[in-house]
């Protein structure tokens, strides 16, 4: 049996744990839809043909393109096949499941809120008129450690996957918006190229650094247990560098290619901030295996005592270790 | 009564919060299309996946499990007292007579909604 008694709590711990900061952070990076990203590539896909169009004749200008409609653009862009599907892993993800996802992570908290689990308080306050060794244990080690601690524990720990899951949202919405500006940027190089110095474009390909920045602005949780990302936090270690690239080039061969290098780097980069989270859902998992194999477990309360006949489960103890108080 | 209160209605009803939770976050894992990709799963999904599923089974869902469990036997300590004197079987059961919302359930017990199985 546990030494405390905790059964004299008037009041069911609530974390009070509050993911609003880190949320609204989540929210803040653009959301770039669907629509907006298709007509990015296809203005690409546009660009490209129309530079290729003009480079195979030096004497084109691409606005003749215009005039002739029986000359797809597109057609010319097919020596890169791969622009559509290389862009469009960036954008099969549904975000908007994720948030879903995460309302539902939140619906789990409010349902163990202190203020849904006024019945408990109702438990406590009617075995007082109980005793025996039976009614001490259910006390002592169900009941008080229930409403003491492992609630709170255990919405810290619905708090630790809310977390992962906006993190992960970070993570999409970033690699959708670095996708749609190298798009964008991209075209802008493909329409210079008939320039006399044709444009160059830098592009910010980072996202761990972004979602490491969405992870602080969670609160640390103060939980007994070392929860990945609440508590620890994505190491400083694994944040690697702000990762940027400059797409560039004098034919569209060398602009695809330098494109193909940016798109490279931030599938690497999209992976790093997945697994930086995968780490931390880890270290989280192996946390909470270490609590629930422990006799005194903080989530899940039991009544450990071979002694005493377990009510918890279901056990009907002898009358004189579960009765009236005299 | 009360012990017999806290047995067939408090106790289920702080059960039912944890069986609720557990189910809200078994809705959260539903989305299949979450963590998948034309490049096969994310690293995510299985770490958060295995997490999501501990947290559902072994800690919210045993959690309710415990408290109707207890429910049970305070239940039955109860009725087991009802047989004596420390109250009589009469009132016992006209109290539970007036219960109409206990016995809504259909088998004169508060309903906890079944947490969802995971599978193994």
């Amino acid at each position: 049996m546990r030494e405390t008694d905790t059964t004299t709590s008037s009041t069911v711990v609530d974390a009070g744990y509050d993911l609003t900061r880190g949320t609204a952070a989540a929210r803040a990076i653009e959301l770039i839809d669907d629509c907006a990203f298709t007509d990015a590539i296809a203005d690409l896909i546009d660009a490209l043909g129309r530079a290729r169009w003009c480079e195979r004749a030096p004497h084109r200008d691409p606005e003749d393109l215009d005039n002739l409609s029986s000359i797809n653009p597109a057609d010319f862009a097919a020596e890169w096949p791969w622009v559509e599907e290389r862009f469009r892993y960036f954008r099969e993800r549904p975000i908007a499941e994720v948030e879903a996802a995460a309302d539902d992570i939140e619906a789990a908290l409010n349902a163990l809120r202190a203020n849904s689990m006024s019945s408990l308080l109702s438990v406590q306050s009617e075995i007082t008129g109980w005793s025996g060794k039976a009614k001490d244990a259910f006390s002592i080690d169900f009941v008080g450690p229930l409403a003491g601690t492992a609630i709170a524990e255990q919405q810290r720990l619905l708090a630790e996957l809310q977390a992962g899951m906006w993190a992960y949202d970070v993570v999409l919405r970033q690699a959708r918006l670095n996708a749609y500006h190298l798009a964008v940027e991209t075209t802008k190089v493909l329409d210079s190229l008939a320039e006399t110095s044709p444009n160059d474009a830098k592009i910010a390909l980072g996202i761990l650094a972004v979602v490491v920045g969405v992870v602080t602005a969670f609160e640390s949780g103060g939980s007994a247990l070392a929860l990945g990302l609440i508590s620890t936090g994505i190491s400083a270690a694994s944040t690697g560098v702000d990762a940027a690239t400059t797409v560039t080039g004098d034919t569209t061969g060398e602009v695809m290619a330098s494109l193909l290098s940016a798109l490279d780097i931030l599938t690497d980069e999209m992976n790093a901030a997945e697994q930086a989270i995968a780490t931390a859902m880890t270290a989280t998992q192996e946390a909470v295996e270490a609590d629930l194999r422990k006799s005194e477990s903080t989530l899940l309360p039991c009544e450990p005592d071979d002694s005493v006949v377990d009510l918890t489960s279901g056990g009907i103890p002898p009358k004189d270790h579960f009765r009236p108080k005299t | 009564m009360g012990l017999w209160r806290t047995g067939a209605v408090l106790m289920p009803e702080v059960g039912r919060q944890f069986a609720l939770a557990a189910i809200s976050l078994n809705d959260a894992g539903e989305g299949a299309s979450l963590f998948q990709t034309s490049q096969g799963p994310s690293p995510l999904s299985g770490p958060w996946n295995l997490l999501r599923e501990t947290v559902q089974g072994r800690v919210l869902g045993a959690t309710a499990e415990r408290c109707v469990r207890a429910g049970s036997a305070l239940t039955k300590i109860a009725d087991a007292y009802a047989t004596t004197d420390y109250y009589s079987r009469a009132d016992l059961e006209q109290y539970v007579d007036d219960k109409a919302e206990i016995r809504a359930g259909g088998n004169g017990t508060f309903q906890v909604p079944e947490v969802p199985v995971i599978p193994t």
